[in-house]
């Protein structure tokens, strides 16, 4: 018993032993980083911050930025603990990860610095082991376009014609009310993931489009629902899947006698 | 209001503890839950041993080289012996009022499981994992996850569309609208149902159990509880296992590594999905001529498990099963089922309520990295990720059911 309990607290001791951790980045667009971390020693508990030059954070030293994190976190898990009267996960699950992983980040300001903190974490103490691991990376800014999109409809067709011949650009419509559940009401963010997917599948170049084009929903989507709301948008798109443009967005609903275009 | 006839469910309960046989069969009429059966059984047999009636999962992935922690599918079990509230339990199949994939009326089926004796303590609401038989859905067998009612909970586990009074029709395999619907109407129509039986459950609240499609038809239901439904069904917490939440990812493991997890698990998508979403693909752009000419029988003819599936199919990598044009992503048909795949992913919101999620590191039919990408979109929420080396994805299921029942109160 007493062997079992030394050994215990040895392996215990192990993840408050600072380890070094390889780190790369191995991907950047205007809008995304991927980030494998990787610790020497997979047990130990780490976490990270990730900061833009337009935050306030980046002016903080990095001590102060990484324990200052941990202080929050920790108010956060108090008070989470104080009114979950169920509670799941721990300090360590909230907060922090184990061995390997490859990080997407998402959504970043193109054309700017960003700053990634690595650090581990001590499960017992929840205060930082060791020395912070940083790296610096810079989104390059994004090729803005002029391209306009004009988006007409006869019957059940749609046609849209962007106001640039040869120019990218991607196009896609779906239900509202799928676009408010599972996008945030943001067509924004369900076209940013869709570009987002192809681009992380390779096969995004086969999903763009240059010039006009037709579309009928009655013949060549047999999933139209008859009086459902439905929202269309067109925005001009780079080789990474960036936006160039804004989003250009009509709402319709999708009538077999023809399309209803909302205002 | 319906007359109810000869209920006495109880009473015929107490005519079969002695043993755990079969009582004749009762007729209960009632508004939001038809029952077709009702019988008794018991979880554990006198040996300590699981009932042998008690369905397990079958994907044939065991593999010697796996690392598992030193026990065996009994062995785990057995460890429920000690903590059960009632061994002996009421099986009640019936039928309820739920929705087709475009939202239509249809009748659904599923199994609704009580303790034999003692409160409820809540109602466990449960998506079944993935199966191939129809014998083998909830209404007509001892679904694994029923176990769960021996420690004093109601467990209401749906078929999902394409089996039971269903069969007929086929399964919108990880569609995840329809088979959370599934899922929540049913646990809509045994809530009141509950009550008239004179076993309401003592707390509002519900628990949500699911592994592997259910882990992930589980997330899919807190999502559409959370969205549509949060009075019916206060959460209480959330048992995800195994699941493949990011289907985008699982699928493209297959298509870059040319591998098939469990082989009927990529046609059962395709077709699942296309049927779900109404994407109207042709089969033949995506099966290879064996595939094609045999799935109908082979999958939709629901008369096999998914081990005896995947035997038929006799499939080594993803070339044995899909044609190049299948695996071309640039193809449009493809590509729209990527884009299909992308909307049927679960990590598309916030939980609010706490959540337990659990995956083995060996698992080769629902790839890790299912749980990596739900480790990061769920990080900073109330989740509990256990990720261990807990051998194959059938073992897995095992265990994550001993960790519910040990979690549960």
């Amino acid at each position: 018993m007493l062997f079992l309990a030394l050994f215990a607290v040895a392996c215990s001791d192990k993840l408050s032993q600072p380890c070094g951790f390889d780190i790369e980045v191995t991907t950047v667009t205007p809008s995304r980083a991927i980030i494998r971390i990787e610790p020497e020693n997979k047990d130990v508990w780490y976490t990270f911050t990730f900061t833009s030059e337009d935050d306030i954070y980046w002016q903080y030293k990095d001590e102060i930025h990484a324990d200052g994190s941990l202080e929050r976190y920790q108010q956060i898990y108090d008070a989470h603990a104080e009114f979950e009267h169920v509670s799941a996960a721990s300090f360590t699950d909230m907060f922090c990860y184990r061995g390997s992983m490859t990080y997407k980040a998402k959504n970043l300001s193109a054309g700017m610095r960003h700053r990634i903190l690595v650090f581990q974490v001590d499960p017992k103490t929840r205060l930082r082991v060791g020395d912070i691991h940083k790296i610096e990376l810079e989104t390059p800014a994004i090729e803005a376009s002029d391209i306009s999109f004009d988006i007409r409809f006869e019957g059940t067709t749609v046609k849209i014609t962007p106001s640039r011949e040869g120019e990218r650009y991607f196009w896609d419509y779906e239900r509202t009310d799928l676009i408010e559940s599972n996008y945030s009401f943001s067509n924004q963010v369900f076209l940013y993931n869709l570009l987002d997917m192809y681009w992380e599948y390779g096969f995004l170049d086969s999903m763009v489009s240059s010039g006009s084009i037709t579309w009928n929903f009655a013949t060549q989507d047999r999933d139209m629902i008859e009086g459902k709301q439905y929202s269309l948008s067109a925005v001009g798109t780079d080789k990474n899947g960036e936006f160039t443009t804004e989003l250009t967005t009509v709402d319709f609903i999708y009538r077999k006698n023809g399309i209803e275009v909302l205002p | 209001m319906k007359t109810v006839k000869l209920i006495s469910i109880l009473s015929a309960v107490l005519i079969s503890l002695s043993g755990c046989q079969h009582p004749e069969i009762q007729v209960v009429d009632f508004d939001t839950f038809h029952v077709l059966s009702t019988k008794s059984s018991c979880a554990f047999m006198d040996s300590g041993e699981l009932n042998p009636e008690v369905r397990l999962m079958d994907v044939g992935d065991g593999d010697p080289d796996t690392k598992i922690a030193a026990v065996t599918g009994q062995s785990i079990v057995k460890e429920l012996l000690g903590s059960i509230q009632s061994n002996n339990l009421i099986h009640i199949a019936g039928t309820y009022q739920g929705k087709d994939v475009n939202g239509a009326p249809l009748t659904l089926s599923g199994k609704l499981l009580v303790p034999a004796k003692g409160p409820v303590k809540n109602l466990i609401i449960v998506s079944h994992f993935t199966i191939g038989a129809n014998f083998e859905c909830p209404s007509e067998s001892f679904p694994l996850e029923g176990i769960l009612a021996t420690k004093g909970y109601a467990v209401a586990i749906a078929d999902y569309i394409g089996f039971g009074v269903t069969s007929k029709m086929i399964h919108p395999y990880m569609h995840t609208a329809s088979t959370a619907q599934s899922v929540v109407d049913m646990a809509l129509a045994v809530k009141p149902y509950l009550a008239h039986i004179g076993r309401k459950p003592e707390s509002e609240e519900v628990i949500l159990v699911g592994y592997s499609q259910g882990g992930s038809t589980t997330m899919a239901v807190m999502k559409m509880i959370q969205d549509q439904y949060p009075t019916d069904f206060p959460i209480k917490k959330v048992y995800a296992g195994g699941g493949p939440y990011d289907l985008n990812a699982t699928f493209d493991l297959s298509m870059e590594e040319d591998v098939t997890g469990i082989p009927c698990a990529i046609p059962m998508i395709v077709q699942g999905i296309n049927e779900g979403e109404g994407l109207n693909l042709d089969m033949s752009d995506f099966f290879q001529p064996n595939l094609l000419e045999n799935y109908n029988d082979w999958i939709n003819s629901k008369r096999y498990t998914v081990g005896q599936i995947n035997k038929l199919m006799g499939a080594k990598a993803l070339h044995d099963l899909m044609t190049p044009e299948g695996r071309d992503k640039t193809s449009a048909q493809t590509a729209l089922l990527y884009r299909a795949l992308l909307i049927n992913s679960t990590l598309n919101f916030t939980p609010r309520a706490p959540i337990y999620m659990m995956h083995s590191r060996q698992d080769r039919t629902v790839p890790f990295i299912n749980a990596q990408k739900a480790e990061q979109f769920f990080k900073f929420n109330n989740v509990h990720f256990d990720f261990g080396d807990y051998g194959s994805h059938s073992l897995g299921a095992l265990r994550f059911i001993l960790n519910v029942a040990n979690d549960l109160q």
